[in-house]
């Protein structure tokens, strides 16, 4: 299956790229996108989206897209789906 | 009158009633302190005699608009600057809402209100025509009273106000500023200054226009910027727009950054009840913005069930879920929507309250403040009734709320039986909701943050977790303290520069390049500027003067630190174990002081203080 990944701040300005499709097995979860994308982007990428010092895949770092008024963070069991649109992220800071 | 500013400063003696005068805006002051804190620092120190009591007549408290106020530039707050009871350091507080741009178009970028009415009441401003009018009427309503009262006796609809509620009234040490119903200039006290002047409200008209350099350049950066910002892009809805702050808890509650109990852990399972998707599905209705902004990341709701159904209430932003929520481990929403809308109507900074209410919960687990004490209540963690009860008996300073409406560092003090271990303050200011053990950037920017621990002038808890550099930097690991002294000075830099221009913090995080506020700046004031240049001819600038102003007040090196609690290690999450050692406060401070130019008690030596431009201040 095929999911479509939009970056945004501050990979974007990383990686010099605003979106990218990735191939996945049926069934794949948030965990292995997140390794399908530091595999094929390398450590830039890897270091943002898996804590260093426990090796945990940040969930909350992806968003669904297309979805009015939906905020809500994946965990990293969450299964994807063939199409699914999503974007990766910063937190917002301050409060 | 130059481009972007109004012109004039207005100048209000509450003891004399004829004492109402404006001067014209010196553009040489102008083009050196920029506007908002940058004015506010200057302006105080040179007003204030050192050591004064905050609540003296003397202490002006200012309300403070900048050049990019009431222009088409997005997200513009004003301030308020005082001198704080709180904390006793220079205090510039912050609210969004639409008020600092009313009074830009009355026609003042600041007025300074000194003095002590002898009974009541409440200013006037509509463009040139200035009142000093009766408020004894209006004293003892809340801040939601007020509003309505107020905006039909001055007979004009489209008026702003800002006002205090009881608890300015009352002289509680960390009383808000309330601006337009859903915007609150929360941190350090200012209401309780203004309550000292007898002084219950401002309310504004203007009619005025603000004079842009190029209006062209500013239309499309203020396009270019909504694009940046992914506003418009047609498939996706910003983060920040769909989930305002609250979005913030996941990620803050995954990596151990949120507190717990008083600031015990930094971590819990409540936490997930009460993010954005929480609020949403419990109460919120609609989107608000403030003005001029395309991200409207507040929201307006109204609890639906439970004791406080039909309660029309806001958001409850990050810091709000962080100190009233998991501080004081209440996981229920609708409760916690309440327990934020009660503070704002009392005119209580609900920050310090959560921090206060939390510090009291443990008293109350030890057995060192029992029911007794409490009046009856039972205060064990996560008691949200009883809570409300309290937050009250703080407003009224009624019972053991007269000492907590001292604060937590003074109420510490008159408890004792070591409470003062664990009571998560720094230089008087209650922490953020930003615990810092595991992120010791975070910590050395809550110790030498000019208003006591606040979050708002540096907080890089996003590039130590993410291991990412900022502007001109270099990355540095999470848990280690290289590199965070630079990290720390950059970012007070930043901060010291956006607040001069009153930039809203929360959409510094949306997506907005960092040249894009030197442009809007450039494009209304005609003056060059780059990124860089607000950093360095702005950002030292003023933060050297927010230091000196402290410094001249007995604050130094000893005062930059972190609270005991702090020194204790993590016990879970991803940097479970992590403390403050003195060794490494003492190596991040020598850093810190030896790179901004600083003696090694934390004072900006004259050098210094002449490279910035700041030559009458180098002989204090």
């Amino acid at each position: 299956m095929k999911v479509k990944i939009f970056f945004f701040s501050p990979l974007r300005q990383i990686l010099g790229l605003k979106e990218t499709d990735i191939e996945l097995p049926e069934g794949a979860t948030v965990a292995n996108l997140f390794e399908e994308l530091s595999t094929r982007f390398g450590e830039p990428v890897k270091k943002y989206i898996f804590d260093g010092m426990t090796g945990r895949p940040r969930g909350y770092l992806l968003y669904q897209v297309g979805k009015k008024n939906q905020s809500t963070s994946y965990k990293i069991d969450t299964k994807l789906k063939d199409g699914e649109k999503l974007a990766i992220m910063s937190p917002p800071m301050g409060g | 009158m130059g481009n972007g500013y109004a012109g004039k400063i207005l100048k209000i003696d509450l003891s004399r009633k004829d004492e109402i005068s404006t001067d014209p805006l010196d553009m040489k002051f102008a083009k050196k302190f920029l506007g908002g804190k940058g004015f506010g620092a200057k302006l105080l120190y040179d007003l204030l005699p050192p050591k004064t009591d905050p609540y003296s007549p003397k202490n002006p408290i200012m309300y403070v608009t900048g050049p990019l106020t009431g222009t088409l530039a997005p997200c513009i707050r004003y301030c308020l600057v005082t001198k704080s009871p709180l904390t006793n350091t220079f205090n510039d507080t912050y609210a969004g809402g639409d008020f600092g741009q009313e009074l830009k178009y009355a026609g003042y970028d600041v007025v300074i209100i000194s003095g002590k009415a002898k009974k009541p009441v409440y200013l006037q401003i509509f463009d040139d025509d200035i009142q000093i009018k009766d408020a004894q009427h209006l004293w003892g309503l809340n801040t939601y009273e007020i509003y309505d009262v107020l905006k039909s006796e001055v007979n004009e609809k489209t008026a702003k106000v800002s006002c205090i509620g009881p608890a300015g009234e009352n002289l509680v040490k960390f009383a808000l500023v309330d601006c337009d119903l859903h915007r609150q200039a929360g941190r350090g006290g200012a209401g309780a200054v203004m309550g000292s002047k007898n002084l219950k409200a401002v309310v504004v008209r203007g009619t005025n226009g603000i004079s842009v350099a190029d209006y062209d350049r500013l239309e499309k950066e203020v396009q270019k910027i909504s694009h940046d910002m992914g506003i418009t892009d047609k498939f996706f809805a910003p983060k920040l727009q769909a989930g305002g702050t609250p979005a913030i808890v996941d990620f803050s509650n995954e990596e151990a950054v949120l507190p717990y109990k008083n600031f015990q852990d930094q971590t819990s399972d409540i936490a997930e009840n009460l993010n954005d998707k929480g609020q949403r599905k419990s109460f919120w209705l609609r989107e608000y913005g403030c003005f001029a902004c395309p991200l409207h990341c507040s929201k307006i709701g109204m609890i639906k069930k439970g004791p406080y159904k039909g309660t029309v209430c806001d958001t409850v932003e990050y810091e709000n879920v962080g100190l009233l929520g998991t501080n004081c481990a209440v996981g229920n929403v609708d409760a916690l929507a309440y327990s934020q809308n009660l503070c704002d109507r009392l005119g209580l900074d609900a920050i310090t309250t959560g921090n206060i209410v939390g510090f009291t919960m443990e008293c109350f687990e030890k057995g060192i403040i029992t029911k007794k004490d409490l009046g009856g209540l039972d205060l064990s963690f996560g008691n949200w009734k009883n809570m409300m009860e309290l937050i009250n008996m703080i407003a009224y300073r009624k019972g053991i709320g007269n000492i907590l409406a001292e604060g937590v560092m003074r109420a510490a003090k008159k408890i004792g039986k070591g409470t003062e271990n664990f009571a998560i303050h720094i230089k008087g200011l209650e922490s953020p909701a930003w615990a810092p053990r595991g992120t010791p950037g975070v910590g050395l920017a809550l110790m030498t943050a000019d208003r006591g621990g606040c979050h708002q002038r540096s907080n890089p808890v996003g590039l130590e977790v993410f291991g990412l550099a900022w502007p001109g930097g270099y990355p540095t690991e999470r848990v280690s303290i290289k590199g965070k002294p630079d990290l720390v000075i950059w970012e007070q830099h930043h901060y010291a520069a956006l607040y001069s221009l009153l930039m809203c913090e929360i959409f510094s995080h949306a997506g907005i390049t960092n040249e894009s506020y030197a442009s809007l700046f450039s494009a209304v004031t005609g003056w060059d500027a780059t990124y860089s240049s607000l950093l360095s001819e702005y950002g030292e600038r003023i933060w050297n003067i927010t230091r000196m102003f402290n410094w001249r007040e007995g604050f130094q090196r000893e005062h930059d630190t972190v609270p005991p609690r702090f020194k204790e290690p993590l016990p879970s999450g991803p940097a479970k174990g992590h403390k403050f050692t003195d060794e490494d406060i003492n190596k991040m401070l020598d850093e810190y002081y030896s790179k901004r130019g600083w003696d090694e008690q934390g004072k900006p030596t004259k050098e210094k203080l002449i490279e910035l431009g700041l030559d009458s201040m180098a002989s204090d």
